[in-house]
């Protein structure tokens, strides 16, 4: 029993050193070849193959100790002692273990048989081994790593100087300036360079092919930004033309509709109210957007639908232009949130409308009626800025005005301009009526004054010596 | 190993000892485990030490028990004027019937089995020294001629703890020498309730005398018996450890020890352990001695072996609380 119980204990103390001395360093090794299995991924996309010898060396390597460990015995001094501690022998088991058998006391023995009976080995020792678990859990998570494409190799030098190509390419094609097809010959040529560069460093040539890439890059961004900008100059084209006929169609129509309702409240329109009538729905249709417009002509049709009645018949453009008087007095009482919302004051329009008794011809600028400043022949300080129709039904948005003595053809162009309209000794004007005696003078009349008149616009005071005007071309105002 | 004494031989020799200690606890009330210890060390061979406060029983105990074991005794009454010729002997001219002079040596109150050295420390350094001889080789020298001393022989001190004037610690050479050293503590109520009931003279005079329960000869064998009780490997190791645990000058003691300790145990003292713990076995019916006596001794074996230092005085930690935290440190099994 005393012997059968010191194997016992041998075997288990052996097992329990051999755990011990595994247990840490497998756990150790575990941990070392899941951060090698995690660096293998992340850094290179063609060295899957390696996680299999990697596990297999973790795993197998620590078992190398194990013959050493288990080869190790315990002299009988320490497993009699330890058997001893276990079954309370109190130095009986540590006396009689050092005796072979044969020698051994037989009355000692048999009190010895009771404790032998009841010893219990100890249970394993785990806690060298607590490590374990986790670190073959870090092993088994290390073998899920997504693996590194090519594309996310940057342990490059020279991968930012082409990731700014790439970043442009992606761009582009995002925005639709180029397809994909065409992004990945980009990606293509961009690799082949960083590949060049890594291989060989950055030379001239491939400086030389990168800002090759880099110009044809923006020159596809340039060409781009410039087909965008035609495209949306011809939409806004487009849609102005057809905002601006089917609105000043609609207009009429609104205007048109809200008259045959209420006829009693339509003052009687002279000829020249209706031509200022039709002038200030054209100016309606230049000053506003397309925006402002579509909004007026919701307010216009709200205005007319609440009376609910519709035109019967087409009206004839006599009729329009009488009505749209109307519908614009309307407007102008209950135009508040009109003004507010567009900043477009109905009643001036409307005001206009009723002092327009004077005008200046087709093509010009209206004029007020009232004011003398105006009224007098060549006195252009009562002139307003006014957008003029172009004879192809175009619209001039923008014009610039330069000042006379900056500009010599405006100014030549004013100059003649003037003497063709007001002034009959005018260069033209007086090869037929000036004597030639004073021609001469007259020239030089014109020449000094030449360099002293401004040009005539809205913002800056008008000087009543002045002759120059800002020419106005004879337009006929397009009124459907 | 030597082979194991029989269980009868074992059994005999503890109902003999056994008969000792009854007798012992008859005469000296309340002292259990203070007749134990010293009953041990007189089993173990070896010089018993006993530290206390007057009045304790002391000498009575040490009397008693030498009267018991059948040892001749002798009473040394340690005083500051005492010369180590007092205890020694000396020459002294004596005249014979023929009128012849001649040196003659008288032997002194040493040469007895068993010495009461009372009040120890009371004695000189000259005359405490005259023990070291006598303790560790049981010889005395007298001018040229060496003596041996009766065997076997023990001494049984006993000092107290108070500093008193006139008294003169015991050298550090002079305490090893003694196998224990047992602190006497008072006794409980209850004993000395009974005490002055059954010994209204305060002396054992009123109980019985002792009569010997043993011969010279059958204490030889008990020490035999004593001697041949197993000392298994484990344990010696165990005792080695221990001690070589509480010497602060080895590069692997602890830090509780190198902080606490100036000095500690000498190879004697895991001699006087293993003797010690041996006694302790035989008293237990062991044929072998095992770690419970090394762990019950080891307090009294060590206690007065090892040197504190001024870190351990100032932290008020005493010998015996660095013996358990060595006892405690040290497992039973080395690893």
């Amino acid at each position: 029993m005393l012997d059968q119980r010191l194997q016992q204990l041998h075997r288990r103390r052996r097992l329990q050193r051999c755990l011990h001395t595994w247990a840490p360093l497998c756990a150790a090794s575990c941990i070392l070849a899941a951060l090698v299995i995690i660096s293998v991924h992340l850094l290179s996309s063609t060295t899957l193959w390696l996680d299999l010898p990697i596990l297999a060396a973790a795993l197998l390597l620590p078992l190398a100790v194990l013959p050493r460990c288990w080869a190790k015995r315990d002299n009988l001094r320490t497993l009699s002692a330890h058997l001893d501690v276990l079954c309370q022998g109190k130095g009986l088991c540590m006396a009689l273990a050092s005796h072979q058998y044969a020698q051994r006391d037989a009355d000692w023995m048999a009190r010895l048989r009771q404790p032998l009976e009841n010893c219990t080995l100890p249970p394993f020792d785990w806690s060298q081994a607590k490590f374990l678990p986790i670190a073959l859990l870090c092993l088994l998570f290390s073998l899920f790593t997504p693996q590194a494409s090519q594309e996310n190799i940057t342990n490059n030098h020279f991968t930012p100087f082409f990731q700014s190509l790439l970043n442009d390419a992606q761009a582009m094609h995002e925005l639709g300036i180029i397809d994909q097809p065409t992004l990945n010959k980009h990606r293509e040529k961009i690799k082949e360079l960083e590949q060049q560069a890594h291989e060989k460093g950055m030379s001239q040539a491939l400086w030389q092919a990168r800002d090759n890439m880099h110009a044809e890059m923006n020159a596809l961004q340039r060409n781009a930004a410039q087909r965008l900008a035609e495209a949306i100059n011809a939409a806004r084209n487009a849609s102005n033309e057809e905002t601006g006929s089917e609105t000043l169609q609609e207009l009429a129509a609104a205007l048109a509709n809200l008259a045959i309702e209420h006829k009693d409240m339509l003052p009687q329109l002279n000829k020249n109210q209706q031509i200022q009538l039709a002038r200030m729905a054209n100016m309606i249709q230049h000053q506003l957007n397309p925006e402002q417009l579509q909004a007026l002509q919701q307010q216009m049709q709200r205005a007319g639908n609440q009376h609910g009645k519709k035109l019967k018949q087409p009206l004839n453009q006599q009729q329009r232009k009488k009505f749209a008087y109307d519908l614009l007095k309307r407007l102008g009482a209950e135009g508040e949130g009109l003004q507010a919302q567009f900043g477009i004051n109905m009643n001036s329009l409307v005001q206009q409308i009723d002092n327009s008794n004077i005008q200046r011809g087709p093509g010009h600028v209206q004029l007020r009626g009232k004011d003398p400043t105006q009224t007098e022949r060549g006195n252009i300080q009562g002139l307003i800025p006014g957008a003029r129709v172009n004879p192809d039904g175009s619209i001039t948005i923008a014009e610039e005005y330069r000042d006379a003595d900056i500009d010599q053809a405006a100014r030549a162009e004013a100059v003649r301009a003037g003497a063709k309209q007001f002034n009959p000794t005018a260069v033209d004007s007086r090869r037929n009526h000036t004597a030639l005696r004073h021609r001469s003078a007259i020239e030089r009349y014109f020449v000094n004054r030449q360099q002293q008149a401004p040009i005539v616009n809205a913002d800056t005071p008008a000087n009543t010596n002045t002759q120059t005007v800002i020419p106005v071309e004879e337009d006929e105002v397009d009124i459907p | 190993m030597s082979q194991l004494l029989s269980e009868q031989h074992i059994e005999q020799a503890q109902q003999q000892c056994r008969r000792i200690l009854d007798a012992l606890n008859g005469t000296i009330l309340g002292q259990q485990e203070l007749c134990r210890a010293v009953f041990i060390g007189l089993l173990a061979n070896g010089h018993v030490l006993l530290e206390g406060m007057p009045g304790l029983g002391k000498t009575e105990l040490i009397k008693t028990l030498s009267i018991l074991v059948g040892l001749d005794n002798s009473r040394i009454q340690f005083t500051p004027d005492l010369l180590p010729a007092d205890i020694t002997g000396t020459r002294i001219l004596q005249e014979d019937a023929q009128g012849q002079r001649q040196m003659i040596f008288q032997k002194g109150p040493l040469f007895s089995q068993i010495i009461l050295a009372d009040e120890i420390n009371r004695a000189s350094p000259k005359t405490q020294s005259a023990l070291l001889q006598a303790m560790q080789e049981h010889i005395v020298t007298v001018f040229d001629t060496t003596y041996p001393l009766p065997q076997p022989f023990f001494v049984l001190a006993t000092q107290n703890p108070v500093e008193q004037d006139g008294t003169y610690p015991l050298p550090e050479a002079q305490l090893d020498r003694f196998a224990i050293k047992i602190c006497v503590t008072g006794i409980s109520s209850e004993t000395l309730c009974d005490l002055l009931i059954k010994r209204p003279q305060g002396s054992s005079r009123s109980a019985a005398e002792p009569q010997a329960l043993w011969t010279e000869s059958d204490f030889t064998d008990i020490l035999e018996t004593v001697r041949n009780i197993a000392l298994p490997d484990g344990v010696a190791h165990y005792i080695a450890r221990v001690v070589n645990a509480s010497r602060p000058e080895l590069d692997d003691a602890a830090d509780y020890i190198k902080q606490h300790l100036r000095w500690g145990a000498s190879p004697r003292a895991a001699l006087a352990l293993a003797n010690t713990a041996r006694a302790a076995a035989l008293l237990n019916g062991k044929p072998a001695v095992g770690f419970e006596e090394v762990k019950q001794l080891a307090p009294a074996v060590l206690r007065h072996r090892l040197i504190l230092s001024y870190e351990a005085h100032l932290s008020g930690i005493d010998t015996d609380q660095v013996v358990q935290h060595i006892l405690t440190e040290t497992p039973e099994v080395a690893h």
